[in-house]
């Protein structure tokens, strides 16, 4: 038996029965001809690195904080943001457009990162406001944490800036604040299905919205209103007064004159010519002329959308059909 | 991505530092303390920096074990991890103390690795059979007193029916790729080697199977749209055939749609349908799902339970809002009960629910977070997974009796619920593990304490016997 290294030879190494077994004989563990004692140390100190490694990344794995993915952001972003922002320079619709966005919000607040500020300006709309816009309170609530995080962090992405840390620093104490208008909301299915009704029925609502994320060509006229439930009572009651106030991004309108006959509808500006939609007994009217025709034409600023008084809906009926918008999520 | 690859190399530096240092000198064994220390620091500052990244099973390793492996995963690493720092700077003989923890530390790792090694064998002597697949202590593949039987399947199934006997068990499924080639299937499972036999063909996807007086019921979808008027219009595709077997030769002859123009399998969300159906006397219910994640139906009959007569009149509408019911079956408490699939951005858990005739079971009120739903009918339950469900009739010998089976697709389990009444408007819903079965998608109690459930994953149809009650 050959030892090599610092320790005692023990006479025996290995008992010839269990009886004779100590274990606490000194180096049996290591000293032995196949794994002589500073093979067993050098395997002991990679043995503990690695160790350190697993439990460092368990750490990091475990961490209750969300990984950033940038194609549930970019989905998010479509369903809470992106009709009243754009990510297009100068593209903007009733919020400013969000191009390039984290260079500008780096220099919005002073010991803010541009993470931060984005985090805050959600969280809290009022704490600074960019432009006189219309971002809903209590929108982070109804979005949530995970999602939020990843519309900052595609938000940040699109804008070529990958650090995520600060972002994680905004989040990870973050609470969404009990909801005011529904945590102690009870709804009621008679309301919400008679909401439905007129969504369907005397509203005429579902003649040119629809409800479903994807739906080809029916959101020509009017944006889907999935996810509108996100914006607060009053914004959907003053929409529904007012429709030309609030104009969806991407919804234009227009009116041109041709042969001495006005046309109007949903204006869609191409380089060299100017379309104009509008619904017509068998599905669309489309009309469509070149900028260099010589045709009168221009953009009015007038929704299609009838404004919705009194005495189109009562103050029952609208209350109902508010209810079942904020229930589309 | 430059990051992982520094730090890649960096991690491969330290490993061959460790390796290369001379142990027989103590200033060595202190440098590589130190190396260790200063790797695993910069790898912490790291992996703070990159919070809720898989740091290392992105560099590294590959792969990542969760729940009870993954415990004694990490039970056994701490253990060699112990005992490799106590032989580090080997102890001398007098610190028998040290020498314990060697041994002690040594004991724990070979033990949780002798877990992990041989929990299938371990696990049938030391779990609870009565415990469900979540809460026992390790898993196990079937209850006490519950025999599985595995049968090979050419296709994916998606739905189990028998026939006339016990043995004679109709499946159907997918034949071909991407949820092509709909069928069913017949086996004759009295006999020994049995071959199977394509009964019926020509399907899309067929979600829903019944048996009565020696005909078939098949529900089914298809997608199909087109434009019209500027826009794509999806057509209404959902049907529930009838098939009969005129010349008696075992291959369905006749189909006749006896309900259609259901919505079908629509966009956006077309993995809905209508799915399970189930024959009570001479009514049979159909379920029909919604075109959409968590968006209140719009079209005629989504989101309900249809009822109608065996030749489809009289079809009303049984029960609604429901999202993508799959499952169906009369049940305890002279019942109707449905699994509804959850909502994709709510996850909240799929419903068990208990309908009646005109009941609304509140989809998509229900999921929308902080919002308590005044009226309609709360779910029993909601399951991690529930998909097809049959009932054991209370007057059958053994210990499932008057319980649902239901499969739980994504908990890989078949399980069996009581359900129980405790005053007039309250139900407590009791769960019991019945058999560990992968991605089970449905299940039928055929009577004589037999039950058949399928496993899409795996092709396979699984015979459960269940031994009789005293």
């Amino acid at each position: 038996m050959q030892l090599r290294g610092k320790g005692t030879l023990p006479n025996r190494i290995r008992p010839s029965s269990l009886r004779e077994f100590d274990p606490l004989q000194p180096n049996l563990l290591l000293t032995t001809e196949g794994l002589p004692q500073e093979m067993l140390i050098k395997l002991s100190a990679i043995a503990c690195f690695l160790l350190g490694m697993i439990l460092i990344g368990e750490w990091s794995y475990s961490s209750k904080l969300p990984k950033v993915r940038l194609s549930e952001g970019k989905g998010a972003f479509e369903k809470y943001c992106l009709k009243c922002h754009s990510l297009e320079a100068g593209e903007n619709g009733l919020g400013p457009s969000l191009h390039a966005i984290a260079n500008v919000a780096a220099t919005r607040k002073p010991g803010l990162s541009a993470q931060e500020y984005l985090w805050e300006s959600v969280v809290d709309p009022a704490a600074f406001k960019a432009t006189e816009g219309l971002m809903p309170v209590g929108l982070a609530s109804n979005i949530g944490r995970d999602n939020l995080f990843q519309i900052v962090a595609y938000l940040m992405s699109a804008s070529n800036n990958n650090d995520y840390a600060p972002l994680w620093n905004a989040a990870k104490d973050w609470q969404a604040p009990a909801k005011p208008d529904q945590s102690s909301a009870k709804w009621s299915l008679e309301k919400l299905n008679r909401g439905k009704a007129i969504f369907q029925g005397k509203g005429k609502c579902a003649e040119c919205h629809i409800l479903n994320p994807v739906n080809a060509a029916d959101h020509l006229l009017a944006p889907n209103l999935s996810g509108v439930g996100i914006n607060d009572e009053s914004y959907l009651s003053e929409s529904m007064k007012c429709p030309s106030c609030y104009l969806s991004r991407g919804f234009r309108f227009g009116k041109a004159i041709l042969d001495d006959e006005l046309v109007s509808g949903r204006l869609i500006e191409q380089e060299d010519a100017v379309v104009l939609v509008n619904r017509s007994e068998t599905g669309y009217s489309i009309t469509q002329f070149s900028k260099n025709d010589g045709i009168e034409w221009s953009e009015t600023k007038t929704s299609l959308m009838p404004t919705y008084s009194e005495d189109a809906l009562s103050p029952e009926e609208t209350e109902d059909l508010i209810l079942f918008l904020k229930s589309l999520r | 991505m430059f990051a992982e690859i520094v730090l890649f190399f960096y991690f491969a530096f330290c490993l061959v530092c460790l390796w290369l240092l001379d142990y027989r000198k103590i200033a060595s064994r202190w440098i590589a303390l130190g190396v260790i220390c200063v790797g695993l620091g910069v790898l912490a500052l790291v992996a703070q920096r990159t919070r809720g990244e898989n740091l290392i099973r992105s560099i590294l390793f590959g792969w990542y074990a969760e729940g009870r492996i993954g415990f004694f995963t990490r039970i056994a690493a701490l253990g060699i991890g112990a005992f490799s720092a106590t032989s580090l700077f080997a102890p001398p003989p007098q610190q028998r103390y040290l020498r314990l923890l060697q041994f002690a530390s040594l004991a724990i790792s070979v033990g949780s690795i002798s877990l992990l090694l041989f929990r299938e064998t371990l696990s049938g002597l030391i779990s609870d059979p009565d415990a469900s697949v979540t809460s026992g202590l390790l898993q196990v593949s079937s209850a006490k007193g519950v025999r599985v039987q595995r049968i090979e399947l050419p296709f994916h199934p998606t739905a189990v029916v028998t026939g006339a006997s016990a043995d004679e068990v109709f499946v159907a499924g997918y034949t071909g790729a991407y949820l092509q080639g709909g069928a069913v299937y017949r086996y004759d499972l009295s006999k020994k080697d049995s071959p199977s036999k394509r009964v019926a063909e020509g399907f899309t996807r067929p979600h829903g199977l019944g048996y009565h007086n020696g005909d078939l019921f098949v529900s089914r979808a298809g997608q199909f749209s087109r434009a019209e008027a500027g826009r794509m219009i999806q057509e209404r595709t959902g049907a529930v055939t009838r098939i009969k077997d005129l010349d008696q030769d075992g291959v369905f002859d006749h189909y006749e749609d006896i309900v259609k123009s259901l919505p079908g399998a629509q966009l956006p969300d077309g993995l809905h349908q209508n799915n399970g159906i189930e024959i009570v006397g001479e009514k049979i219910y159909i379920t029909v799902g919604v075109s959409t994640d968590h968006t209140p139906a719009v079209l005629d009959n989504e989101g309900t339970i249809l009822r109608c007569n065996l030749d489809g009149t009289d079809l009303e509408t049984f029960a609604q809002g429901l999202r993508n019911p799959y499952g169906i079956t009369w049940g305890p408490l002279g019942k109707i009960y449905v699994t509804d699939n959850d909502p994709n951005f709510a996850e909240l858990g799929d419903k068990l629910c208990m309908a009646e005739q005109g009941s609304n079971l509140r989809f998509p009120y229900d999921s929308v977070d902080g919002v308590t739903v005044e009226g309609g009918t709360a779910p029993l339950k909601r399951f991690s997974s529930a998909q097809g469900i049959s009932f054991v009739p209370k007057d059958e010998k053994n210990q499932w009796a008057d319980r649902i089976l239901m499969a739980s697709y994504g908990d890989n389990a078949l399980s069996a619920i009581r359900v129980i009444q405790k005053d007039a408007e309250n139900y407590e819903v009791q769960s019991d593990f019945v058999a560990k079965i992968s991605q089970v998608v449905d299940t039928h109690y055929a009577g004589k304490n037999v039950a058949y459930a399928c496993s899409y994953a795996e092709k396979a149809l699984y015979r459960i016997e269940f031994d009789p009650a005293p």
